[in-house]
């Protein structure tokens, strides 16, 4: 699917690869292991990411959650082990080229781009677009132009569902921390994601807020996008996913439904704290 | 007066040249090249070697190598020279490390720079410099000395015009986006597929080049060139230029560049010298600096901000129902 092509209900479809009711692994951890000098951040987690389901990745403070995250996003190479997209080893990235192969990510804290507008914030989504490049620019605005109506249109249609078209021309630093994810997940939108990495997307917001990302969420999740999500709310988590994976200290240490999980000693200890 | 005016006109035209090669790099792609003034040098040195000649031995000054081309070549060299230096310079420090650590990279390299070319003498004549570069049509036009001046002032304006219209091209386009956006949040940027080393590399050939330019245009009107005129220090004074103007705003940076270096720096000059002889050229740091931190505390936009853009309200063809697009959302009115 070319950056020019307007998004629409089919392009997405096509370009997830929609597959829901039948095991596809788009995303699969391979004994991964992450080492900063001494410390081991992640020890040989291992876990699959089914095309068009939603996977949740929780776990205490300093499990290794968002370091998991930013090795699947290209960001920190494994020290061993392997990521894997649509059977392709990704494994240390760079973040920009596994983002083109359809891994996209929001981030925990302050992901937007402060002093551009919320529109333009959509369109840096757009991974390739004419007068993106320097020769391109120089052609002129006659060059690329038409492109970019194409991709305004496609934002603009975008903020409608994000509730955000009235905030197009305000700048990403001028809006409410919730706004600011709704932005993020536009933006990652616009990138034409196989699969939607998110770090923390309610954190920081509002409870009405929350919620609202959280019914986006499965909005997205309805298309057949394929959705990763790490959350410390257990209540959001447990609507939104079809399977969770539990980290502590660095390890897998279960995973499943989050009613099941819920009832599982180690997941109380490590997590909850040894309490119900 | 008029011979004054000349000069300072022309350093002026010289300054916003080198500003808005600074801005590209500094104002929309939030790098921070702390060695810019090794690129200005570079142009400057490019310019007076393939205008002095071949070096003669036993001669006033020693070069390593020298041509005598026809203007406008010298100045396109040099902007070759200093695009190439920039993406050589770029690759060394700007692939693997981020902002601090970058802009101290860079600001060893323009002080090794200045060191290698003093103490190398037969490179480009050492501390001593290069002189007598001669300047293009002179010898043809039969001008007087206002007359020449001025007409160089043309040429040098005509330069900037083009190098106005390269740098608001890129800052209008999806380009001159994403160089933004990059300057706002690198990892930002990577994560939705943007290759920011790519991009850092292209700001630092683009603002090299444009940063050779401005030393070729002021090598050739002052006719000499030496390590004394590109110290690290150079490099804020055209910093504080940007911040004034205000960063990421053509127009501001230019306005930036006549009020820090036309109206500030020189009028720094007409100070009484009092106590201590060199305390004219101390009061030039002392209040460029209280310049930049008065900016940067209480209007650090500047003078001028960026602008905001906006887009107008094309439909695209063959646009679906924005519902199809995220599915229908509880709650989210469409």
């Amino acid at each position: 699917m070319t950056a020019e092509m307007p998004l629409t209900a089919q392009s997405i479809r096509d370009g997830v690869e929609t597959v829901r009711g039948t095991a596809v692994r788009v995303v699969e951890l391979r004994e991964v292991t992450v080492d900063f000098g001494g410390v081991r951040a992640v020890d040989r987690l291992s876990f699959e990411v089914l095309a068009g389901t939603v996977v949740g990745l929780i776990g205490p403070n300093g499990a290794g959650k968002t370091t998991a995250m930013r090795t699947i996003g290209g960001e920190v190479k494994p020290s061993s082990g392997h990521v894997l997209l649509d059977g392709h080893d990704v494994s240390g990235g760079p973040p920009h080229r596994v983002a083109r192969q359809g891994l996209v990510r929001t981030f925990q804290l302050g992901g937007e781009f402060g002093r551009l507008t919320v529109m333009e914030n959509l369109l840096v989504g757009v991974a390739e677009l004419k007068g993106s490049t320097l020769l391109g620019a120089l052609a002129g605005r006659r060059w690329w132009r038409q492109a970019e109506d194409a991709q305004v249109a496609r934002a603009r249609a975008i903020l409608d569902q994000l509730s955000l078209a009235d905030k197009e021309q305000t700048y990403a630093s001028e809006l409410s921390g919730g706004q600011r994810k709704l932005v993020e997940i536009g933006r990652a939108l616009m990138a034409n994601p196989k699969v939607l990495l998110l770090d923390e997307p309610m954190a920081g917001v509002n409870r009405t807020m929350a919620r609202r990302i959280e019914e986006i969420l499965q909005g997205l999740h309805r298309t057949g996008l394929t959705l990763l999500i790490v959350e410390h709310e257990l209540g959001s988590i447990e609507r939104l996913c079809d399977r969770v994976v539990v980290m502590a200290n660095g390890t897998l240490i279960a995973q499943g439904d989050m009613r099941d999980l819920r009832a599982q000693r180690e997941v109380i200890e490590a997590y909850l704290g040894g309490k119900r | 007066m008029d011979y004054y005016v000349t000069i300072l006109a022309l350093y002026i035209v010289v300054a916003v040249v080198a500003c808005w090669g600074l801005n590209l790099q500094f104002g929309e792609a939030g790098v921070l090249n702390f060695a810019y003034i090794l690129f200005v040098a570079a142009g400057a040195y490019t310019t007076s070697i393939l205008t002095l000649g071949h070096p003669s031995p036993g001669g006033l000054q020693e070069y390593f190598w020298g041509t005598n081309l026809p203007w406008p070549l010298p100045w396109l060299a040099s902007a070759v020279v200093g695009g190439v230096l920039g993406i050589g310079i770029g690759a060394v420090s700007l692939r693997r490390l981020r902002g601090d650590y970058q802009a101290m990279v860079l600001l060893v390299i323009s002080i090794l720079g200045t060191y290698l070319v003093s103490a190398k003498v037969s490179l480009l004549n050492g501390a001593t410099g290069l002189s007598q570069i001669p300047a293009p049509f002179q010898g043809v036009l039969h001008l007087g000395i206002i007359g020449y001046r001025l007409f160089y002032l043309g040429l040098s304006v005509v330069a900037a015009l083009v190098v106005f219209e390269i740098l608001r091209r890129i800052q209008r386009a999806p380009l001159g986006r994403l160089l933004r956006a990059m300057r706002e949040n690198e990892a930002a940027a990577s994560a939705v597929g943007h290759n920011v080393v790519a991009l850092r590399l292209l700001v630092m050939g683009v603002g090299g080049a444009i940063a050779a330019l401005a030393g070729a245009i002021q090598v050739q009107f002052i006719g000499a060139w030496a390590p004394s005129s590109w110290t690290y220090p150079e490099t804020f004074g055209l910093f504080a230029a940007v911040i004034v103007g205000g960063r990421g705003n053509l127009g501001g940076v230019a306005l930036g560049a006549f009020l820090v270096q036309g109206v500030f720096l020189e009028g720094t000059v007409l100070f009484p010298n009092i106590a201590n002889p060199n305390l004219v050229g101390a009061s030039q740091w002392i209040s460029l600096g209280a310049l930049i931190l008065i900016f940067l505390w209480f209007r650090p936009q500047g003078v001028l901000p960026e602008r905001r853009r906006v887009f107008g309200r094309q439909p695209a063809p063959g646009l679906l129902d924005p519902a199809s697009i995220i599915g229908p959302v509880e709650g989210v009115s469409v």
